[in-house]
């Protein structure tokens, strides 16, 4: 079997691999987009979490389904479970992340039938009653998982769930660190692979997998070349290696990413003492920082916007970056709004930024080119 | 010494041949049956001043077919080479919009040195390319709509974002009976309108100056004057800054590298013909 | 920008892009809106800018002009005077989909700031300045994200509170009722602490009380009249003056004013029903506007469709909400508000159930098409895909695929944006208009 960073690129070029020997052998796979959805409670269920993606491929059969004026990658994903690509998922957790999201709900239920599927509210705001609440919606999850997986989930098992996810985050956060260094010890696009592979196996085997990969990666002497420019890539969803690539074939290092299938996913664990469910909340809801959760500040605009973005200006500082990437999926409202307000506070930080719009299967592959090589010459 | 600056655009290919000035400038089309021959134009441009191609001492390629030139040292995009270019013909520039056949671009220069842009590339009726559409349709040349645009008294509106929708419009229009100036006064202003809008983003500033194809109708220039609120420049020859940048950018790099005495990085060099993204 | 230009510069004098009204009612509206911009000038009361969120009844109860930014997003379309906005918007980076609502609110604030004054095309005077801003996440994201940008403009306290619904098959069960009305409380109150402290002043419940419950019956009328026109023939209130009667109810509710508005609505329609009075002459072909924010930059786009015999009876995109009656052991004026809103949304799923669509509609059913096919003897669906909105776009397709399924009823989409004009192209809606009258036709002709 293949091992480090092999392992990885073998199981995202076949990313359903896994998922479907396991389910051979007995295992119920729960598919779940966005990352919203408590993994944890899944794992404790004894079932495989499997992270729903799009493809780059065009969008054929969703069409007659879903408007084309909508996020195109909610579309590529219901394209491909049109396409019955997502077969071998035995039940859905649909979490209400965003509008896109969550009008899809009804859609894909009925288009794309699995034996079980779940929707998982997810209030927009940061208040005590948002966290209660939200703790409710998880156990309610936790029940209908019980029951789907015909198992009970003590307190016990899900702490246990818990640590096992918090490694695999700790695990991601540790590669993620050997970036620092010039040149950075692992590529953004093997890191994307690393993801997205991690995503698509049950956590004991994806913790394997990572340290194996840190392990592989932390004495290699093939790692990327010292370039000119170091960047950060900030947007929602990137389920595909080609645009990060692009940018690194373009002369420069990505080194940092602010992504749903990044760091935004694993920066933050969930506390380990307490109740379970709280914690998971609280994870959750305060601390992804993804544009669709409200943050409340009653202080000044910089504070407003220190209380957002600073994490991001710190990233950059953390990682040595000196440009910043936006990668904005088009009709994505929630990040469409804060966009022009990251290029500026970061800008402010006196970090260049390129602010790209694009709709999600790179077709103008060539005109991004040109746009990321002038802003390589310009920031140089 | 002398540097050479090929720009290979979408429809033209254009070759500047300088030492201290500007020596040879040729313009040739890149259009589907001419693609593979940027190095004609070089040659074109060499036989005008009469050097072999070895002479050259750094040759930059740009624009849109720049990154299979075989006889290229290094591929620079059209952005910094056009700053690089309208700032050496306008130090007072701040501002440079091109609008070429496939893709509009604002750029946003301090010093010589560009400090912000944006392009689009996925919308034609912003570019040259939806003129050229409708100047087909018409049976005039891009000049000749300028000019006769000017004469427009009662300019019509095109609202739609949409080519398809705003050629329809035109043609509809011109059916209907209205005066052709007044329908071309129209055109002109949705797409000057577009292209402003979009290079807005940058907060314009002065000196603004106009460039690529579209720069020879009068008629865009005069609409985008009317959205600035104050005139703009156009060089004498607007296709020509892209290749004027990237042979400055050659020799600037050259002459850093004699300073330094450091070896220049340098192209294999074959004038050949181009391959285009194969 | 250093040399700001009035863009009134380059913007045609707008035409004439209203729909012809139809009943005393929708003449009246404009009235209506006028008053509310010149009131935030001039009564000297604190003003607020809201995103529609059922909470009208609060900035009534404690004596705060609300002006609605939506709302005048639409005036400006319908003026054709909102592009100037959304360019100023878009030059500062905000995308041309993202809600044009938004792009001309936002807008409308930087022009001001830039300027220095009211841009001097704002209709009916603009918007007047704020004390406080209040959004939520009700019906969509847009609607709690846009106004925490405005700060890059003006500095005024925003603060946004979630109104959630839950998948209506679920909404009946106990659990889930509780679940959903307990937190939407709480975040109810948040909002009313945020006023009380940002107006140095403290709800005057009883004041509340009173409102809350005028609003109960302002509801009640607004659903009666609507539905009393929609199943009339002839139709006596077309679609496009309907789009114009939901004002008081969406910007208005609460005050008396608006109760006077739906009761004087309710006679007009019951008096035209009772005497068969309808619209247009010879009512051929009966439309329903099936989904989508109608084109506030051309509403006569409606009276187009009639000129040929065909008349929009009914619109679903602004439904008026079914109130069950709030039982009266629940005395606390926010809980009423809680609680009748919910309720609506329990009835929502009732119809559902009764249409076979249990299940099926917990988030796209939004007006089931469905259920006004049949009620209203409707020939044909006509839904509007907008660039710009997500809220009211999604499922329309889905919606489409139900009704064939069920029905033989045809479907339009038309598209375009409910203001941004650049993306509206009037031949194109006339063609797709006309040629689905004569679907119609045909479909009528073999039918008979
Ligand atoms: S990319 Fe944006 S719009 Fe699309 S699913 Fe994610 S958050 Fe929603
Ligand atoms: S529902 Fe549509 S129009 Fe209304 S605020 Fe949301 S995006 Fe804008």
């Amino acid at each position: 079997m293949a091992k480090g960073l092999d392992w990885a690129k073998r199981l995202y070029e076949n990313r359903s691999q896994r998922a479907k020997e396991l389910r051979e052998e007995g295992k119920k796979v729960i598919g779940y987009i966005c990352a919203f959805p408590p993994r944890e409670l899944i794992t404790a269920a004894g079932l495989v979490p499997y992270r729903i993606t799009g493809t780059l491929e065009p969008i054929a059969e969703a069409d007659a389904y879903l408007e084309t004026l909508m996020c195109p990658y909610v579309r590529s994903c219901l394209d491909l479970g049109i396409k019955k690509q997502y077969d071998f998922v035995d039940g859905m957790i649909w979490p209400h992340t965003c509008d896109n999201i969550q009008k899809t709900f009804d859609i894909w239920k009925h288009y794309v039938p699995h034996s079980y599927f779940h929707y998982l509210d997810v209030p927009h705001m940061p208040d005590p009653s948002s966290f209660e609440f939200f703790a409710k919606e998880l156990d309610v999850l936790k029940g209908s998982l019980e029951e789907f997986g015909g198992v009970k989930i003590t307190e016990e098992c899900l702490k246990e769930a818990i640590g096992v996810h918090n490694e695999n985050r700790a695990l991601l956060r540790q590669l993620t660190g050997l970036r620092k260094q010039a040149p950075p010890l692992i590529s953004a696009t093997e890191m994307t692979q690393v993801m997205m592979a991690a995503m698509s196996i049950p956590v004991y085997e994806s913790n394997e997998m990572l340290k194996n990969i840190i392990e592989e990666v932390s004495t290699r002497k093939d790692g990327p070349q010292n370039k000119a420019t170091r960047l950060l890539i900030y947007g929602c969803e990137i389920d595909d290696i080609a645009f990060i690539n692009l940018v690194e074939e373009c002369g420069a290092n990505v080194v940092i990413d602010d992504l749903c299938m990044g760091t935004r996913d694993y920066w933050k664990d969930v506390v380990m003492e307490g109740d379970p469910l709280k914690n998971l909340a609280h994870r959750i809801l305060g601390e992804i920082m993804c544009p669709r959760t409200f943050r409340r500040s009653r202080g000044t605009r910089q504070q407003d916007l220190d209380n957002r973005f600073s994490y991001i200006r710190d990233f950059a500082k953390e990682f040595n970056v000196n440009g910043a990437i936006l990668y904005i999926i088009r009709y994505c409202d929630t990040f469409e709004f804060d966009a022009p307000e990251v290029r500026d506070y970061l800008e402010e930080a006196g970090i260049r930024v390129l602010h790209l719009e694009d709709d999600y299967s790179l077709t103008s592959i060539q005109g991004y080119k040109t746009r990321i090589q002038a802003f390589l010459e310009m920031i140089e | 010494m002398y540097f050479a600056g090929v720009d290979i655009g979408s429809t033209m290919t254009k070759v500047v041949i300088m030492d201290e000035v500007v020596l040879a400038c040729v313009i040739g089309p890149t259009g589907a049956e001419h693609r593979r021959l940027a190095n004609k134009v070089m040659e074109e441009a060499l036989r005008q001043v009469n050097l072999p191609f070895d002479e050259i001492s750094y040759v930059v390629a740009t624009g849109y077919g720049r990154i299979s030139v075989p006889f290229a040292d290094k591929q620079i995009t059209e952005i910094t080479c056009h700053a690089k270019g309208v700032s050496s013909l306008f130090p007072t520039v701040h501002t440079a919009i091109d609008i070429g056949g496939q893709d509009a671009k604002g750029i946003k220069i301090a010093d010589g040195r560009v400090v912000g842009f944006v392009m689009n590339d996925k919308c034609a009726a912003g570019t040259g390319r939806f003129l050229e559409v409708i100047a087909d349709d018409l049976g005039l040349r891009l000049e000749e709509m300028g000019e006769l645009s000017l004469n427009s008294k009662n300019r019509v509106e095109i609202s739609s974002t949409c080519t398809v929708f705003a050629a329809q419009e035109v043609v509809s229009r011109i059916a209907e009976g209205t005066p052709i100036e007044d329908v071309l006064a129209g055109l002109h202003e949705a797409i000057a309108s577009r292209v402003f809008r979009m290079v807005e983003r940058l907060k314009i500033e002065r000196d603004v100056v106009v460039t690529g194809g579209v720069a020879k109708n009068i008629g865009v220039v005069k609409a985008l004057e009317e959205h600035a609120g104050f005139p703009v420049l156009v060089p004498e020859e607007p296709l020509l800054t892209g290749a004027v940048g990237a042979a400055l950018l050659g020799k600037e790099l050259t002459l850093k590298a004699l300073e330094s005495g450091r070896p220049i990085e340098r192209g294999a060099r074959r004038l050949e013909v181009a391959t285009f993204f194969e | 920008m250093s040399e700001q230009k009035n863009p009134e510069a380059t913007q045609e004098v707008p035409k004439r892009t209203s729909a012809k009204k139809w009943t005393e009612s929708a003449r009246k509206v404009r009235g209506l809106v006028r008053d509310m911009y010149v009131r935030a000038f001039t009564e000297g009361k604190p003003v607020a800018w809201v995103m529609f969120t059922l909470v009208n009844e609060l900035f009534v109860a404690m004596d705060v002009v609300p002006v609605y930014p939506e709302n005048f997003a639409g005036l400006c379309a319908t003026k054709r005077v909102g592009n100037p906005f959304i360019d100023r918007a878009e030059a500062d980076g905000f995308s041309n989909v993202s809600c044009s609502y938004a792009r001309i609110g936002l807008g409308y604030a930087a022009l001001w700031k830039d300027m220095g004054e009211i841009p001097s095309f704002a209709p009916d005077g603009g918007m007047a300045k704020p004390i406080m801003m209040v959004g939520s996440s009700l019906v969509c994201d847009t609607r709690y994200k846009w106004f925490q940008t405005y700060s890059r403009y003006m500095d005024v306290p925003y603060y946004a509170f979630d109104m959630l619904g839950p998948p209506a098959s679920t909404a009946y069960r106990p659990d889930v009722r509780e679940q959903y009305i307990k937190y939407n409380l709480a975040q109810l109150q948040g909002l009313v602490s945020f006023m009380e402290e940002r107006l140095g002043k403290k709800m005057d419940w009883d004041k509340l009380d009173e409102i809350v419950r005028r609003g109960e019956k302002t509801y009640v009328l607004w659903y009666d009249a609507y539905m009393l026109a929609g199943g009339a023939v002839p139709c006596p209130f077309p679609a496009e003056d309907s789009f114009n009667c939901f004002f008081p109810a969406f910007f208005m509710m609460g005050e008396v004013e608006a109760l006077d508005f739906y009761q004087g609505l309710y006679d007009e329609i019951k008096y035209k029903v009772d005497n068969k009075m309808g619209s247009i002459p010879e009512e051929k072909y009966r439309l329903l506007w099936g989904g989508g924010l109608p084109p506030w930059h051309t509403m006569q786009i409606f009276n187009y469709v009639e000129e040929q015999g065909a008349v929009f009876v009914f619109q679903s995109t602004y439904l008026p909400l079914r109130f069950a009656d709030v039982p009266d052991r629940i005395t606390d004026p926010l809980e009423r508000m809680v609680h009748s809103r919910y309720e609506a949304a329990i009835s929502r799923a009732e119809l559902d159930r009764k249409l076979g669509l249990f299940d099926l509609c917990n988030f796209v059913g939004l007006g089931n098409p469905l259920l006004f096919v049949d009620e209203f003897k409707v020939d044909g669906v006509v839904m509007h895909w907008l660039r710009s909105c997500r809220g009211t776009t999604i499922g329309q397709v889905y919606q489409k695929n139900l009704l064939e399924e069920r029905t033989s009823i045809p479907t339009l989409f038309l598209e375009s944006d409910m203001c941004d004009v650049r993306d509206y192209f009037e031949a194109d809606w006339k063609v797709k208009l006309s040629a689905f009258l004569e679907t119609l036709e045909a479909r009528k002709r073999a039918g008979s």
